[in-house]
């Protein structure tokens, strides 16, 4: 058996310190404006968590297609593995690779997603809080049903598993709000505290503030030029996935709304001249996600919409518990991106983008294939012929998205300068004459 | 009388190509040396000699592609090496509308509207498997020449399975399949499967539309080519001109066009 060693917290507090900082940086720097506001939100999670070690609160292993809303009502503290190793990358690029390290010196198999094999790491290794207990939905992938099974094997903490159907029928929704009650139950039992419905009610009308943001500043995007930073779809969704419910994500959120409002106000874009909507509707590159800067300023590139800010949730009806339960059990069975695209069958992947395209007024489509992302990889094929056929330029290249070792920057970065500067600059022009 | 050039410094050759009032004048292809600086010079130098030039001042205009097209100092521009190829093969032959480009260190499938216009790519840079550093590779094991390797291939009655996933991995394969007692032509045509195989799967991914055309080096290679015709299930068409300098030639023919 692996030896899981005692949380360390020395990492966490110094990016608390790291995220403290860019409020500051977005003072002085324009363009830094959405990261400070959401670095300020971050770090507010991240101390919290820290707060929840030292006063003993129970600590839930969440998977990001089981929302927080419910353990914030339980007053647990959730801690989301994809995204406690996607945000210090922001940071440093090669934060994930000891992890990576520890996970595979343990046996874990390398063409494992490197998301799960670095929470597999960071729990042998101490750097993520030991959990009381792991929740965790059968979607996306199967790297996530693995990886949280060896996180349980770990640990030896009880597990509270959702098996998300592959269908949106009503019976599918019935069946996943039942599973909800059931986790209410499962929490009850781990907390030995019955749930206070008052409590989960006022978290999800906070959590239904938020959505409202999202939905508006999604449809702000759309503007041409959008006036809103290509970053942000990236923080709507690990913060959606973290702290929804929470008064501080939805201030965030306005934020990201009221600056996006502001530039449409003025009919101005997040640059001063868009030469390009990208659409990157597979993964953006977590480790390199400031060179969406460059591609900004030099390209006039926006990332106007990608798969993990196009979310599709919708405000949740608190009027009775039934009601809330299946509100709950549609958001997180149909909303969570990469969760909404992978069950079922592939179209509707394909049908996502599309609609996202003509929306969001794309130019291109880029996708950028994690390695360890088989479904995604696996319908890249059939989504090419499909811009084909419609003569979207479309761009795919191969990426880890948490390891830099696999394709380098360099590299990958070389291939999108060409595409976008080769294939979509003159294809516009040619639209124009 | 207007004088342009291209230089297209890669991984492996440096080729630059000089236009005069529209025409190839001079080409030249050298070997590169570790510093991309000096093989864009060399190569430059090499090609306004052949061309009975003094050096690059009388050229009005002058475009630098490929990896070190950064490093090329007298250079007015850079260009990826994606137009070029495309701008060189349209020009040369205005019926491509896909390109192999098997170059030393990656490869890369370009398809092109009627215009010439790229409207689509797709490359393989991770992996020294379906490149010239593979063929290059296997030659070592096999103690032969590209050249060789290339002519002995189609002596071939059955090609041996070789894969295409790792050249360290062939390499083990390819020693393999000679302890076996297989025949050097076999394996020779089983290492050219390997790579057309690799290419097939980029073609795929674009679209295969013809006419399609090879360039780079390993263009010369016809053992390889055959094999890929066959895989293709359709001709390629042969360049009139050396397949290794289309990218420079593109460079020259857009360089062409900023000179007027």
């Amino acid at each position: 058996m692996v030896e899981i060693k005692p949380f360390n917290p020395e990492q966490t507090q110094k990016l608390v310190e790291t995220l403290a900082l860019a409020p500051m940086l977005g003072e002085i720097v324009p363009s830094e404006r959405s990261m400070g506001v959401v670095a300020t939100a971050l770090a507010d999670y991240y101390r919290s968590i820290l707060s929840a070690v030292e006063n003993g609160k129970p600590i839930v292993l969440q998977q990001l297609c089981v929302g927080p809303e419910l353990f914030y009502a339980f007053d647990v503290q959730p801690v989301n593995p994809e995204a406690w190793a996607a945000v210090p990358l922001l940071t440093n690029p090669e934060m994930a690779v000891p992890y990576l390290e520890i996970a595979e010196n343990a046996g874990v198999a390398a063409d494992l997603c490197s998301v799960n094999r670095t929470m597999i790491g960071e729990l042998i290794g101490g750097s993520i809080p030991r959990p009381d207990f792991i929740t965790w939905a059968s979607q996306p992938c199967d790297s996530i049903k693995v990886g949280y099974y060896i996180a349980k094997y770990l640990t030896g903490v009880p597990m509270f598993f959702i098996d998300s159907p592959q269908w949106d029928t009503p019976e599918c929704l019935d069946y996943y709000a039942h599973q909800v009650r059931q986790l209410i139950v499962f929490l009850e039992e781990q907390t030995g505290r019955k749930l206070d419905w008052d409590r989960l009610k006022e978290v999800v009308e906070e959590s239904n503030r938020a959505v409202e943001y999202i939905i508006e500043l999604n449809e702000l995007r759309k503007l041409v030029p959008c006036p809103s930073d290509s970053r942000v779809p990236t923080y709507l969704f690990i913060t959606f996935m973290t702290m929804l419910g929470l008064p501080g994500a939805t201030a965030m959120y306005k934020a990201f709304r009221d600056e996006a409002k502001e530039r449409a106000q003025k009919k101005e874009g997040v640059v001063p001249e868009e030469k390009i909507r990208g659409i990157w509707f597979s993964i953006m590159v977590p480790w390199d996600l400031f060179w969406q800067n460059w591609l900004q300023e030099e390209l006039g590139h926006v990332n106007v919409m990608d798969m993990f800010g196009y979310l599709t949730a919708l405000p949740i009806d608190t009027s009775t518990p039934d009601k809330l339960i299946r509100g709950l059990a549609e958001r997180w069975h149909m909303a969570v991106p990469m969760g909404r695209q992978a069950r079922g069958i592939v179209d509707s992947y394909f049908n996502d983008f599309l609609y996202v395209y003509e929306e969001w007024k794309g130019d291109c489509l880029i996708l950028a294939g994690n390695s360890g992302c088989r479904w995604l990889k696996g319908a890249y094929g059939m989504l090419r012929e499909i811009c084909r056929e419609r003569e979207i330029p479309a761009l795919q290249f191969d990426i880890d998205i948490f390891d830099p070792r696999f394709v380098s920057a360099q590299a990958y970065r070389g291939q999108v300068e060409d595409f976008l500067t080769t294939v979509v600059m003159p294809a516009k022009a040619a639209k124009k004459r | 009388m207007s004088l342009v050039a291209g230089c297209d410094v890669g991984s492996t050759t440096g080729k630059a190509v000089i236009l005069k009032d529209g025409e190839i004048c001079s080409y030249a292809i050298i070997q590169c040396t570790p510093s991309p600086v000096k093989t864009a010079q060399l190569v430059m130098a090499e090609a306004a000699r052949k061309a009975g030039l003094s050096g690059t001042e009388q050229l009005a205009y002058i475009i630098g592609t490929g990896y070190g097209r950064m490093k090329i100092p007298f250079a007015n521009e850079n260009v990826s090496e994606i137009t070029c190829h495309g701008a060189g093969a349209h020009w040369l032959c205005p019926s491509v509308r896909t390109i192999i480009d098997i170059g030393g260190q990656d490869c890369k499938v370009i398809s092109l509207n009627n215009e010439g216009r790229v409207i689509d790519f797709v490359m393989n840079d991770k992996c020294a498997a379906g490149t010239g550093r593979f063929l290059e590779a296997m030659t070592r094991v096999l103690s032969l020449s590209l050249e060789e390797l290339s002519n002995i291939s189609l002596e071939a009655t059955s090609p041996a399975n070789i894969t295409s996933q790792c050249s360290v991995f062939s390499e083990s394969e390819v020693i393999t399949l000679l302890n076996e007692g297989r025949e050097v032509p076999d394996v020779a045509a089983g290492i050219h499967l390997a790579v057309a195989n690799r290419l097939l799967a980029l073609v795929k991914k674009v679209g295969q539309q013809p006419d399609l055309a090879v360039a780079g080096g390993c263009a010369k290679n016809t053992g390889l080519i055959k094999i890929l015709a066959e895989k293709l299930n359709m001709p390629i068409v042969a360049l009139p001109r050396d397949p290794q300098i289309i990218g420079a030639l593109g460079a020259a023919v857009l360089a062409g066009q900023k000179a007027g």
